[in-house]
C-alpha cells in the first residue's frame, strides 16, 4: 500500500482528526508503520468518534462509522488490528487518559498481556529509558516478568541494563530477573579500586578471626559503622562470644586504621 | 522549533517574541509538541514557581531554593539529572512571568534571607536571548536585600547581564576539564569560554561562583582539574568569587540506567561506584576523598577567603577538609556570605 500523508489531502479528514492532536499524531505514526491498522479519530467539537478504514488511498479514505462511546471506538480499532504491542498499550493508556476512558477496565476487558494495568500506567507515566521499553516490547516479555522487572528496576537497574544490553532471550530474561530479585545478581566485572579491595580484605580477615561472630559493613564504607552479630543459646555461648570479641580487638583497630587512611 | 500555547499568547514573553518577529507555531497544549531537545514551548504554568531544593537524605545540603521558570535544557550533558527527573525531553518555558514576580515578592516579604536560582531545572542563561528572564529578574532582585539570585550556566551567553546592575545577582558556571566537557557536555560552551565569560561578568562588577559538580573520575583527572583550576586562577580574582561548590558524580538508580543506555555510554561509569546512604550511586568514598580533597585544597591555597562547600556530601568530608561539620541544612546555609553581609 502506498504511504501517503493524510493531512492536507482531504479537508474532511483534517476536520475529523484535528481535535485531539496527541491522539492524531499517534494514530498517524502508527498508520505509517502498520498500514493495515484501522483507526479511530475523536472529534472533540462534535464529540464523536470515527472509525476510519480503507487506506488504499489516503485521499479517498472514508469516515465510515461513528461510534457511540470512546471505549467502543477504541475497541473496534483493537479488534480490527489484532495483537497490540506493549508500546502501543502504553500509548493507549495515554489516549484513554486524554479522552477520559477508564484504562484499567479497558485493559482488563481486552486481556492485556504485558503486565497489570498498573504496570502499563507506570511505564507510561514514569521516565523509563526508551531502550528498556523497546526491549520488553520486542521480546514479548510476559505479564509476570514485566511486573518483576519493574520491581527490580527500582532496586537494581544495573541488573536490568545488563539484560537489555546483552539482548537476553525472553526465557533467559525471565530466569535472570527472578535470580536478580532473589539477590543472586553479581556485577559482571569487579571495578573496585585498590583501597576498596584492601578494606574488604581487612574486614574479611577480621571476620575469619571472629567466627562465629559476624561483622557486616552496612553502607559500602560510607561511614565507619559496622554491625556485629552473634547468636547465643546459653550464658556459656555468650561468654565465649564476648571473649572472641576481645580477642579480635587488635584486628579491629587495624581495620579502623585502614578506614581512616582512605 | 518554537511553540506557544494558545493560552500563553498574551503573556509578556510571547508578546516579546511577536515584537521581535520570532517565528513560532501555536498549539493548544504543550502535550502536542514533539519531545526532543530541539523543541521548546512557551506554556501556561499553574504550579508554584519557587520551592526548596529537594536535596537528599543523610548527606549535608545547603537549603537552596529554586525558581522553576523553565523545565528542560538545550544542552545534553551525559550525567544530567534532568534525564531522569523530567518526564519530557523538550524545553517547557513557563510564560506567566507576572506570577513568577509575585512568587519572588512573596519570598521577599517573608523576610527570610535565601539563595535562589533558575539553574536547577534548566540552564539559567542558555536561552536568555530568546526568553530574557535576566531582564525580568535582575531589577526586582536589586531592589531588595533578602534574596540573592543565582544564574547558573554552562553557556557564555551573558550579553543581557552586562547592561544590568549586578547587585544581589550572582552568575555561576559549572566547570569540568575541557576533555570531559567535549565528550560529555554536548552543546555547552567550552569551559575556557565559560571562564572568559565569568571574567567579563566579574569585570562588570558581578560576584561570580563556580560549581565543580559533578567532578568526574577518569584517567588523568588530577592533571585535568589542576590545569582547569590554574586557568581559573589566572583569570578570576578571589575577591570576585562569592562561593565554590564541589561534589562528585552521583545518580539515582533510574538516572544511572538512563546514562548507561545512552548511545555512547560514558566510560566514567566504569569505575568503583557504590550505593550510598541516600540510595544514590556514587564513587567509592576513597575516590571521592581524593577528587574533592584535591580540588578543595588547591582552591583554598589560591583563594583563601572564598567560601567552599560540598554539595550533598557526607559530614566526614566537612570535618576532614573544612575542620567542622555544619550539621544541618540551616547550619550550612548560614555560612554562605549572603547571610553574613549586612
Amino acid at each position: 500500500m502506498p504511504k501517503k500523508s493524510i493531512i492536507g489531502e482531504n479537508p474532511i479528514w483534517a476536520d475529523a482528526a484535528i481535535c485531539d492532536r496527541q491522539t492524531f499524531r499517534w494514530t498517524r505514526r502508527t498508520l505509517l508503520e502498520h498500514l493495515d491498522l484501522p483507526l479511530f479519530f475523536y472529534d472533540r467539537g462534535e464529540s464523536k468518534f470515527f472509525l476510519i478504514t480503507d487506506f488504499d488511498s489516503a485521499a479517498r479514505a472514508a469516515v465510515q462509522s461513528a461510534a457511540a462511546a470512546p471505549e467502543e471506538a477504541l475497541t473496534i480499532s483493537l479488534y480490527s488490528y489484532g495483537g497490540v504491542s506493549l508500546r502501543e498499550w502504553i500509548e493507549l493508556y495515554r489516549i484513554c487518559r486524554n479522552i477520559k476512558v477508564d484504562f484499567k477496565r479497558f485493559y482488563e476487558n481486552h486481556n492485556g498481556q504485558f503486565g497489570s494495568s498498573e504496570d502499563i500506567e507506570k511505564l507510561a507515566t514514569k521516565n523509563y529509558p526508551d531502550e528498556f521499553i523497546s526491549y520488553l516490547d520486542e521480546k514479548g516479555i510476559n505479564h509476570s516478568t514485566v511486573s518483576l522487572a519493574l520491581k527490580l528496576w527500582d532496586n537494581n537497574s544495573d541488573a536490568l541494563l545488563y539484560a537489555v544490553q546483552n539482548r537476553l532471550t525472553a526465557q533467559s530474561f525471565k530466569q535472570f530477573v527472578e535470580k536478580a530479585i532473589d539477590g543472586g545478581y553479581v556485577f559482571p566485572k569487579d571495578r573496585r579500586v585498590k583501597e576498596h579491595i584492601d578494606l574488604d580484605d581487612a574486614l574479611q580477615k577480621v571476620n575469619n578471626a571472629a567466627n562465629p561472630l559476624r561483622i557486616h559493613n552496612l553502607d559500602n564504607f560510607e561511614t565507619e559503622r559496622l554491625n556485629i552479630a552473634f547468636e547465643v543459646e546459653s550464658f556459656d555461648e555468650f561468654s565465649a562470644a564476648v571473649n572472641r570479641l576481645n580477642a579480635i580487638t587488635p584486628l579491629m583497630k587495624e581495620f579502623y586504621d585502614a578506614l581512616k587512611k582512605l | 522549533m518554537l511553540y506557544v500555547e494558545r493560552s500563553a499568547l498574551q503573556s509578556h514573553l510571547a508578546q516579546n517574541l511577536i515584537k521581535r518577529n520570532i517565528h513560532f507555531e501555536l498549539v493548544d497544549s504543550c502535550q502536542e509538541v514533539p519531545d526532543t531537545k530541539k523543541d521548546m514551548v512557551l506554556k501556561s504554568h499553574i504550579e508554584n514557581f519557587c520551592r526548596a531544593c529537594p536535596a537528599t537524605s543523610h548527606y549535608r545540603c545547603c537549603n537552596y531554593w529554586t525558581a522553576d521558570v523553565m523545565e528542560g535544557c538545550p544542552f545534553d550533558c551525559a550525567y544530567c539529572v534532568l534525564q531522569a527527573y523530567l518526564p519530557h525531553k523538550n524545553i517547557q518555558v513557563n510564560a506567566d512571568s507576572e506570577r513568577f514576580i509575585t512568587s519572588l515578592n512573596e519570598l521577599i516579604k517573608s523576610g527570610e534571607k535565601r539563595r535562589i536560582g533558575t539553574g536547577e531545572l534548566s540552564d539559567s542563561l542558555a536561552l536568555d536571548e530568546l526568553f530574557p528572564f535576566s531582564q525580568i529578574i535582575a531589577p526586582l532582585i536589586n531592589a531588595q536585600d533578602i534574596l540573592q539570585f543565582e544564574f547558573k550556566t554552562k553557556s557564555d551567553r551573558i550579553g543581557h547581564l552586562l547592561n544590568l546592575n549586578p547587585k544581589n545577582v550572582i552568575v555561576s558556571w559549572s566547570l569540568n576539564p575541557p576533555e570531559i566537557a567535549e565528550r560529555w557536555e554536548l552543546g555547552a560552551a567550552n569551559p575556557l569560554k565559560r571562564i572568559a565569560a565569568a571574567k567579563k561578568c566579574a569585570d562588570a562588577g558581578y560576584k561570580v561562583a563556580f560549581h565543580f559538580d559533578p567532578v568526574i573520575y577518569y584517567n588523568g583527572w588530577e592533571l585535568g582539574y589542576a590545569s582547569l583550576l590554574k586557568t581559573l586562577f589566572d583569570n578570576i580574582k578571589g575577591s570576585s568569587v562569592e562561593y565554590v561548590s564541589i561534589s562528585a558524580f552521583r545518580a539515582a538508580s533510574r538516572l544511572l540506567a538512563g546514562i548507561r543506555l545512552r548511545q555512547a555510554a560514558p566510560t566514567f561509569l566504569n569505575e568503583d561506584i557504590i550505593l550510598g546512604l541516600d540510595r544514590k550511586y556514587r564513587y567509592f568514598r576513597g575516590i571521592r576523598l581524593k577528587l574533592l580533597g584535591f580540588i578543595y585544597k588547591t582552591i583554598k591555597k589560591e583563594w583563601e577567603n572564598v567560601f567552599l562547600y560540598f554539595c550533598m556530601e557526607h559530614s566526614s568530608f566537612w570535618e576532614r577538609f573544612a575542620g567542622f561539620d555544619p550539621i544541618s541544612r540551616v547550619g550550612l546555609e548560614e555560612r554562605f556570605p549572603h547571610y553574613n553581609a549586612f
